[in-house]
């Protein structure tokens, strides 16, 4: 059986500045992977690559969803395909409320519910996310604070309920008990069988959420993989070591596009 | 169609033959009327190049009254009733008139006394040349009349509309007394592809302390034009919620025109255009403060799309001794196309030095980002545009006035943008 998701050396280049340099990666079907990494190592690039953001051009190599290349497919497409991605900073969009942005997106993948369904589903995420009902008719991700936007992240991927799940530094500017509330949300979907692919440069929410493998990236490419241990050796010796290995000199040369 | 007829032209660009109220009517009427066709005669028709006002809307330059046969009252309705001939309007509500509403000339000769002086007192025909030709002209309308302390519990349904070759002069008065209350909601339609022209004036006097609700709803078909004037005067501690949308049409110009009369009144006012084909909507407003302590905001949202244009000028002036004046005046637009375009003039101009006003502009597109997240999360880009400009939207529409009307309302919005979408303007273009 081919891996849910299998990145295979991948270029991507922004605006003609090449973003991504070779990355091969696999998530097989039902493990949690931590992508860590410096800033400006391509994370977060990696993902709207993954995800299919037309700013994000794949000049070469391959991304293949259950064996199949999803490169020139447009972002709802792999949405519906199972694929889904939590953004770092989640965009607004006001006059669309979070109910509405919901509806809209069940539609889109072809799994509607009946309205009563719908609004018991998303009340008991909110309230799981320990959020309140009213977020229902506000406008999604409008003048929310940055832990409200990280948390409805995780409501919609309850909601929405992929096959995969990247989420991008969904940890970054929550307080510790936000943090764990929000990993709370990530390990109940995990129970489903979902893929996850975490993104963090901190260690914080991997003491909550155990990874099955952990990748490293630097300059645009996976430098380093192994088991969950290697959190803890991060935690210890930093970056430095692995970058020494695979010949990175600095970190300021890994990239200067942020993510 | 309308027949042709073989008598000279009931108006042209220089002069009209002035109307006359069926049923008959009264001097004061006809003196009215006299009054109105010799401003008519003086007054130049306007010009794109000439006038400020039409500086942007150069359609003027080739409109001609004289092309259009007066119009068989009610005769459009009938056109509406062919299958397709709905268009824009979508469907026509329940037939007007609640009891509050009478027919103007009827009111006219009942009580002349009373309700002559009102006619022209706000709208005088001197104010403009398609004034002049509407007071010269009018023969169907509506007067609705709210006595002191009445509340209207049913809003009250105005419906004016124009057929195929004609020109239609719909007039409207309204007045509430001291303490009134009332909802209004007043309709532009035109059979699908019928080349009319409406030229509707409504004058709106609101009493010491009334409150009136007014929705406009400008859904004409696809070929009529436009010339719309809607003037009110509010007394003191009197409050006027204006919403408008305008829909339909070929091409227009509407001038909407509040005088803050009386102390502490208060007018708001939230309105939107939806901009498709080559439509082009030219809306000039203009809040004058002549009290103190007057409230005064206005916000007007236009998407455009194809080869469509918004046109607004917003001016807010503050006489002299309107002091704690606060008005804001506010125009967004949301660009669909390269080609559609807005011109956006909101102005101040103050003669009292207390006084707290400001003014917005933007023009923008659809954010690119804003695309992405819908779409990654299942929604296509259509769609997302389509939530992105429905989202655009959402404050004036949760401003319109609550309950059955706002849901109506809510509708003609989202059939105008279904309209855009199945012609495709909402992903033919990148951005």
């Amino acid at each position: 059986m081919p891996d849910l998701l299998e990145i295979s050396g991948l270029q991507v280049e922004v605006e003609g500045k090449r973003i991504l340099d070779g990355v091969d990666l696999r998530v097989p079907t039902g493990e949690v992977h931590a992508l860590m990494g410096p800033n400006g190592a391509g994370k977060t690039s990696l993902g709207y690559a993954v995800m299919g953001h037309p700013k994000y051009l794949v000049v070469g190599g391959e991304i293949l969803w259950k064996g199949e290349s999803v490169l020139g497919i447009p972002p709802e497409q792999r949405a519906r395909k199972g694929l889904f991605l939590s953004l770092q900073y989640p965009t607004a969009i006001p006059g669309v409320t979070t109910a509405n942005f919901l509806r809209s997106a069940l539609k889109g993948l072809g799994k509607e519910l009946p309205a009563r369904e719908f609004l018991k589903e998303v009340r008991e995420q909110l309230s799981l996310l320990k959020m309140d009902q009213a977020f229902l008719s506000r406008y999604i991700n409008d003048n929310f604070s940055g832990g409200e936007k990280k948390r409805m992240e995780i409501v919609q991927l309850a909601v929405l309920r992929p096959e995969m799940a990247i989420l991008d530094e969904t940890d970054s500017g929550l307080d510790v008990d936000a943090l764990r509330t929000v990993a709370e949300g990530v390990n109940r979907v995990r129970e489903s069988g979902m893929g996850v692919l975490i993104i963090t440069h901190y260690q914080r929410i991997l003491e909550y959420i155990t990874p099955d493998r952990v990748h490293v990236m630097a300059a645009g490419r996976v430098i380093a993989s192994g088991g969950a241990e290697m959190v803890r050796d991060i935690e210890r010796t930093g970056y430095d070591p692995l970058l020494r290995a695979a010949g990175i000199e600095e970190v300021e040369a890994a990239g200067a596009v942020s993510g | 169609m309308a027949e042709l007829r073989t008598e000279a032209a009931a108006f042209t660009r220089d002069s009209a033959v002035p109307a006359e109220l069926e049923g008959g009517e009264t001097k004061a009427v006809s003196h009215l009327r006299q009054q109105a066709l010799a401003a008519y005669r003086e007054m130049p028709w306007p010009s794109s190049t000439r006038d400020e006002d039409w500086r942007r809307t150069p359609q003027v330059d080739k409109l001609d009254p004289a092309s259009y046969l007066p119009a068989t009252p009610g005769g459009w309705l009938q056109e509406m009733a062919r299958p397709g001939a709905m268009g824009a309007a979508t469907s026509v509500g329940p037939s007007a008139v609640a009891p509050a509403a009478r027919e103007l000339g009827e009111a006219l000769r009942s009580e002349p006394e009373r309700w002559a002086p009102l006619l022209g007192s706000l709208a005088a025909p001197g104010l403009r040349k398609l004034v002049a030709l509407n007071t010269a002209r009018f023969q169907e309308g509506e007067l609705v009349h709210v006595g002191r302390g009445e509340q209207l519990q049913e809003p009250v349904r105005i419906r004016h509309g124009v057929g195929d070759l004609e020109a239609a002069f719909p007039r409207t008065l309204v007045v509430l007394e001291e303490g009134a209350s009332a909802t209004i909601l007043e309709e532009w339609l035109s059979p699908e592809s019928a080349r009319g022209l409406l030229v509707p004036v409504t004058e709106v006097v609101v009493g010491r302390g009334a409150k009136l609700t007014h929705l406009v709803s400008q859904r004409l078909g696809t070929d009529a034009v436009l010339q719309s004037t809607l003037r009110a005067r509010l007394m003191e501690g009197a409050s006027y919620q204006l919403s408008f949308a305008l829909l339909g049409g070929l091409w227009g110009k509407s001038y909407l025109e509040v005088d803050l009369a009386g102390e502490g009144c208060e007018f708001r006012s939230a309105g939107l255009c939806v901009g498709q084909r080559s439509q082009h909507f030219d809306l000039q407003s203009l809040q004058d403060h002549l009290a103190r302590g007057a409230v005064s905001d206005l916000l007007y949202r236009a998407a455009v799309a194809d080869r469509s244009r918004s046109v607004f000028a917003g001016l807010i002036r503050v006489e002299e001794g309107a002091q704690k004046t606060n008005a804001y005046v506010q125009n967004r637009n949301l660009l669909l196309s390269p080609t559609a375009k807005a011109d956006s003039n909101p102005t101040l101009e103050i003669l009292a030095n207390d006084v707290r006003c400001t003014h917005g502009t933007a023009a923008g597109r659809i954010d690119e980002e804003q695309l992405f997240y819908c779409q990654s999360r299942g929604v296509t880009r259509e769609e997302a545009r389509r939530l992105v400009v429905e989202g655009f939207f959402a404050d004036v529409v949760d401003s319109f006035p609550e309950g059955g009307l706002r849901e109506e309302a809510r509708g003609w919005v989202l059939a105008a943008l279904d309209q855009l979408a199945r012609s495709g303007a909402l992903s033919a273009h990148p951005s």
